[in-house]
């Protein structure tokens, strides 16, 4: 009886904890609400008085950013700050997530933990899951309102692209830029060995065989880029849960997994492993990068995670480190006749549901965007200290670059083509971006990125949609590898786990999805 | 007799030594072994340790991945500085609270000392999740960008409270205290004059803890910094790994310049700097767990 | 007894105030650090979206489970996970028992210390580091336990990374190494705690030092061997997700042995933002761990009631 009562005593106590963090939670939701119906109210006050935006108030804006801050950011935050009160009466903070843990960050900063005004997005760091669950702001009425210029700034092809059923979650920006996957292989062994130029699938093995042959410890590939490798002649503007859409036929969807096609890309992996051209347990070492094994001269071509800019990126270091070795790039067009550039919302700015003051974030964004001095400063500091420019209008690093490189503050989503200043190292780069200008230009659905802008969010199906990603790394991933001896036998396994599960619920709803998707855009 | 008694004693001794010995120095060379492995890792170049692997003796030795890691020198000692004084502030006071409710629960005469095991046990078990605790560390508390962010989470856990429970139980009879209390000492001077003189090894102990938990910490730094100079010396290591890996995820992200670092040797060359002060530092500490028993002199 | 009956809790906090002062830290330390978030488990029952929060979401009942218990996993990752907690638990403590024992016993002063010292090391290695120092040893072509077994005995090489009925053991292994030098730390603390004067004692009895051991150094060692396992015994469904995730990766071949709740939910939650799920997962591992230490506390309670964790 007594232990009872002491129990009671510490289940009350406990009760008002509870009682306690209830109320906080409470408090939580009424602080938004209040501030919900405050800005709502401060937005009808100004409807009414005037179309000039109150700024009367003095506000501090928050702007997140991936990845690092550069050392100067606070010197040159001042100097933006400078201008921003002026203009907006505002000032703005840049915040970082660093390059640690960016997913989770996100999720934290957007739940309300802090104040966020601003934020970078992305569609690989999970815009359209962080948009499904509202995370952002609709934002086509607080442009026409307190930024109308930004249309016109960003350009009504980039917007129209990034409207989602008729509503705006990120603001897209005009920069193009190509990131469709290449190889790059390695030029001196080409020659000394007398091989083809690995530009189709028939050079490619010949290529592959030939190194093999005449460097036998040398390891041909990394196995992550394999499997690349094997689709490299298919061109697909979706791959995933089993389907296979191909980029010039969007409505013939294509069922991959348990099909012919699968099998035989697994024996094709299975032969190269076999044929040494990677270790047989490469799956152990988790610290294995295909991009530092091509570049320290492990393996002897690199695909998957490489396009042209990282390629010349490699090229300087290897010349450096390695004089006596060579590298080549060949571009997928040569073996598939497509490309497309990264979607304009692939770097977007949004603002988050949270935010105190979206009317002031979307003005500071106008200015940060469409301002030459503003986004000057953002995007390469200050004129003198950190860069200057040249007399053909290049970007010069100056004496104190290393606090503030080029677009170090990785605002990349404030890139405006009407102001940006290039360098002349981009030379390079800018004539295969209009080389690859060329081809996109001549696909069934010009310059459109269905990789990115397919939005599919599963709702319907979640749970065999957990399942088959459990399920797809257990059995699939060792055949990527090309580990499995019975591989026909492995994937029926497969097949039977997935169906039991639900894949083909799983695919109808993509499938669907795809179709509402293709119908929107007109494809 | 005695005497008889005495010989036969060190001849135990000396058996049980002749057991232990090789056993010890087996396990220790199996503890230190990979730890050579990582040294010579440390100070191999990293396109070596990629195409080669690791080699007891690092083959051309450089010191490449130290010279990275201490490029801008100001930044990590910031950083050693900032885990130095969130170490000390952190094992400091939750010592003082660790062993003060370690006291109160190894009290017999304290009726809810199982009700109030149990609360501190439960948390052990159940959490709410980062979003929650972000929320009330940030929204709640404000403390974001501070110091004191790095270190209120970790000044105790609820193993550390239990741990010590037992250590008081232990080395504190009841009666010890009783008898205090007769000669009239309260509660605080129990506490003080009785209870802390023996509880030597139990601190040494949970402040080891603590003090590796700060250490070892790049979490708490990588949630609640704004900006550099809340970064640990952990964190600092961390996610300049972190920075060169993700700059070369962003496969779509083209007009990136990717920063050359040696990775491979980098994280090498961090178990080394994180370990190394430690390895110092710890000896001293060892002394109040290590030197209780003599053996060999017999009294008499 | 009746009136013993009224003294409630605000009797005792007046009475005992000051024991209460000295916990007050305490308690309000794990009220805000752990018992406020805790409310964020409520987000297993709901569809979380920013706007509404932690409490504004819509509410789903049980339908973030489901994915636990679909594809009959439960029940074989369960076990898989309690298993392996199971060996790390008592293998651990057994070996840390021995090891801070020996030490304390041995004669070589300068020799016991560097021995401890030494054995911390691994503690600071990380799993990422971890997964380096594993396939040195393992891998098949250069892998040192591969290269001795050929070299020095002639026999045939072994791809350790097909063969799942290996890994239990180089988990086991693994996580013994990692946890001896931290883990022993206690029992030497312990053993240094014990009076001298038992040992005196026993010396001039003529008790040799294995005597010395099974009569004064265990039973001294008990209350806190046995605090240690219950402790542990509270995390027995959470699985040690570093240790699988980093040596085990995403090699599905060895799944069949090595596949446990933690690397489960991972793997299933990967893709996506999903909050609900990861948090119902979590909840029945933490639902499930105190169902067990209850059970166990209860037990040590009838038998032995000063062990009892509380």
């Amino acid at each position: 009886m007594r232990k009872r009562r002491k129990w009671i005593a510490l289940g009350m106590a406990a009760a008002l904890m509870l009682g306690c963090f209830a109320g906080c939670g409470n408090q939580e939701n009424d602080g938004t609400q209040g501030n919900d119906k405050e800005t709502q109210e401060e937005g009808g006050e100004q409807g009414d008085e005037s179309t000039a935006p109150d700024t009367s108030e003095h506000v501090d804006l928050v702007c997140y950013f991936l990845g690092d801050p550069p050392d100067d950011i606070q010197k040159v935050q001042d100097k933006i700050n400078e201008i921003l009160e002026e203009k907006i009466n505002a000032s703005i903070t840049f915040q970082f997530t660093t390059w640690t843990d960016a997913g989770s960050k996100y999720s934290m900063v957007l739940s309300g933990g802090e104040n966020c005004d601003i934020i970078y997005t992305a569609p690989y760091i999970g815009y359209y899951d962080f948009m499904d669950k509202d995370a952002f702001l609709e934002l086509t009425d607080l442009i026409d309102q307190y930024a109308p210029e930004l249309w016109d700034a960003v350009g009504e092809r980039f917007f129209e692209e990034t409207y989602i059923e008729g509503e705006l979650y990120t603001i897209p920006n005009n920069y193009t830029e190509y990131t469709t996957y290449g190889i790059s292989y390695r030029e001196d062994l080409r020659k000394k060995y007398d091989l083809p130029v690995p530009d189709s699938m028939e050079n490619l093995e010949a290529y592959m065989a030939g190194v093999k042959e005449n460097e036998p410890d040398m390891q041909i590939l990394n196995p992550q880029c394999a499997e690349y490798l094997v689709k490299l002649d298919r061109a697909l503007a979706y791959d995933k849960y089993g389907l296979q859409i191909p980029y010039n036929d969007v409505h013939d969807i294509q069922n991959y997994w348990g099909s012919d096609q699968q099998i035989a890309d697994y024996k094709k992996l299975k032969e190269w492993v076999d044929a040494g051209y990677w270790p047989v347990d490469a799956i152990g070492s988790s610290s294995q990068d295909p991009l530092v094994d091509f570049e320290s001269g492990q393996t002897a071509l690199l695909l998957g995670g490489n396009n042209f800019s990282k390629y010349l990126n490699s090229k300087v270091k290897m010349a450096e480190q390695n004089p006596e070795w060579e590298i080549a790039y060949v571009d997928n067009t040569k073996f598939n006749g497509v490309t497309y550039p990264a979607a304009p919302y692939h770097n977007g700015i949004a603002i988050p549901t949270n935010s105190l003051n979206p009317e002031r974030a979307m003005m500071a964004i106008s200015l940060l965007y469409t301002d030459e001095e503003l986004n000057h400063l953002l995007m390469y500091g200050i004129e003198g200290e950190h860069y200057t420019i040249d007399e053909n209008g290049y970007y010069v690093e100056a004496e104190n670059n290393a606090a503030y490189g080029y677009e170090a503050s990785n605002a990349w989503n404030f890139r405006n083509t009407a102001l940006m200043l290039e360098r002349s190292s981009q030379q390079e780069l800018s004539d295969y971006y209009k080389e690859m200008d060329a081809v996109a230009s001549q696909t069934v659905t010009p310059y459109v990125n269905h990789e990115e802008g397919f939005n599919c969010v599963i709702t319907e199906n979640t749970v065999a949609e957990t399942t088959i990603n459990a399920l797809t790394q257990e059995y699939l991933t060792p055949l990527e590898y090309g580990m499995v001896e019975d591989i026909e036998g492995q994937v029926a396994a497969f097949m039977e786990k997935a169906e039991e599960v639900g894949l083909s619920d799983l695919q109808d709803e993509v499938i669907t999805q795809w179709n509402e998707y293709l119908e929107s855009k007109g494809y | 007799m005695k005497n008889k008694k005495t010989k036969i004693m060190i001849k135990s001794q000396r058996r049980f030594d002749i057991a232990t010995y090789p056993f010890l120095s087996l396990l220790t060379l199996v503890c230190v072994l990979p730890f050579l492995l990582i040294l010579s890792g440390s100070f191999t170049a990293n396109d070596v340790i990629v195409r080669e692997g690791f080699s007891l003796i690092p083959k051309s030795p450089t010191l490449a991945a130290y010279e990275h890691i201490f490029e801008t020198p100001q930044k990590i000692l910031n950083a050693y500085g900032v885990t130095i004084e969130t170490t000390l502030i952190g094992t400091g006071i939750g010592l003082c609270l660790i062993s003060l409710a370690g006291y109160v629960l190894s009290r017999k005469e304290f009726r809810y000392r199982n009700q109030v095991s149990f609360i501190i046990y439960f948390t052990s078990l159940f959490g709410g999740g980062l979003i929650p605790y972000y929320y009330v560390m940030c929204g709640i508390l404000k403390l974001k960008g501070t110091l004191t962010a790095l270190w209120l989470s970790g000044i105790m856990s609820p193993f550390l409270i239990i741990l010590m429970r037992t250590f008081i139980r232990q080395s504190v009879p009841d009666e010890l205290c009783e008898a205090a209390k007769i000669d009239g000492a309260g509660h605080g001077t129990t506490f003080l004059k009785v209870v802390l003189p023996v509880l030597k090894p139990a601190l040494a102990t949970i402040g080891l803890f603590l003090a590796l938990g700060f250490w070892n910490d790049w979490y708490r730094s990588s949630l609640f910094s704004i900006n550099s100079s809340t970064w640990t010396l952990q964190f600092y290591l961390y996610n300049m790994v972190n920075k060169a890996t993700s700059m070369r995820d962003l496969a779509l992200e083209a007009g990136i310049t990717i920063q050359d670092m040696p990775t491979e040797s980098v994280k090498m060359a961090m178990a080394m700097l994180a370990t190394g002060p430690v390895l110092l530092v710890y000896p001293f500490v060892q002394k109040y767990f290590v030197s209780g028993i003599t053996v060999g002199a017999v009294k008499g | 007894m009746k009136k013993k009956r009224k003294r409630g809790f605000l009797w005792d906090l007046r009475k005992n105030w000051i024991l209460w002062l000295f916990l007050c830290p305490t308690l309000i330390f794990f009220l805000i650090n752990h018992y406020l978030p805790m409310a964020g488990v409520y987000m297993a029952f709901t569809d979380f979206n920013f706007k509404g929060g932690i409490f504004g979401s819509e509410f789903v009942g049980l339908k973030n489970f489901e994915f636990l218990v679909k594809g009959n996993v439960l029940g074989r990752l369960t076990i898989n996970t309690i298993l392996y907690n199971l060996v790390f638990i008592v293998l651990g403590n057994i070996v840390q028992l021995l090891v801070s024992i020996v030490i304390s016993q041995i004669s070589g002063k300068r020799f016991k210390k560097t021995v401890q010292t030494l054995i911390l090391m691994p503690y600071f290695v990380s799993y990422v580091v971890l997964n380096v120092v594993a396939y040195n040893l393992l891998s098949y072509d250069n892998g040192l336990i591969n290269n001795f077994a050929v070299n020095v005995f002639g026999g045939e090489r072994l791809n350790f990374y097909t063969h799942a009925e290996w890994w239990p053991f180089i988990l086991v292994a693994f996580y013994i190494w990692k946890g001896l030098g931290y883990g022993s730390v206690v029992y030497l603390a312990t053993i240094t705690g014990i009076s001298q004067e038992y040992y005196e004692a026993a010396k001039i009895d003529g008790a040799s030092t294995i005597q010395q051991i099974r009569y004064i150094t265990l039973p001294a060692l008990k209350p806190t061997c046995i605090m240690l396992v219950v402790y542990s015994v509270g995390g027995i469904v959470r699985g040690q997700f570093e240790l699988f995730y980093q040596l085990v990766g995403e090699n599905g071949l060895l799944y069949s042995t090595t596949d446990i709740l933690d690397t489960y939910i991972y793997r299933a939650t990967l893709n996506s933002v999903n909050y609900g799920m990861t948090t119902a997962a979590g909840l029945y591992q933490s639902v499930l761990g105190l169902v067990i230490v209850l059970l166990v506390n209860f037990m040590i309670r009838k038998t032995e009631p000063e062990y009892a964790l509380f």
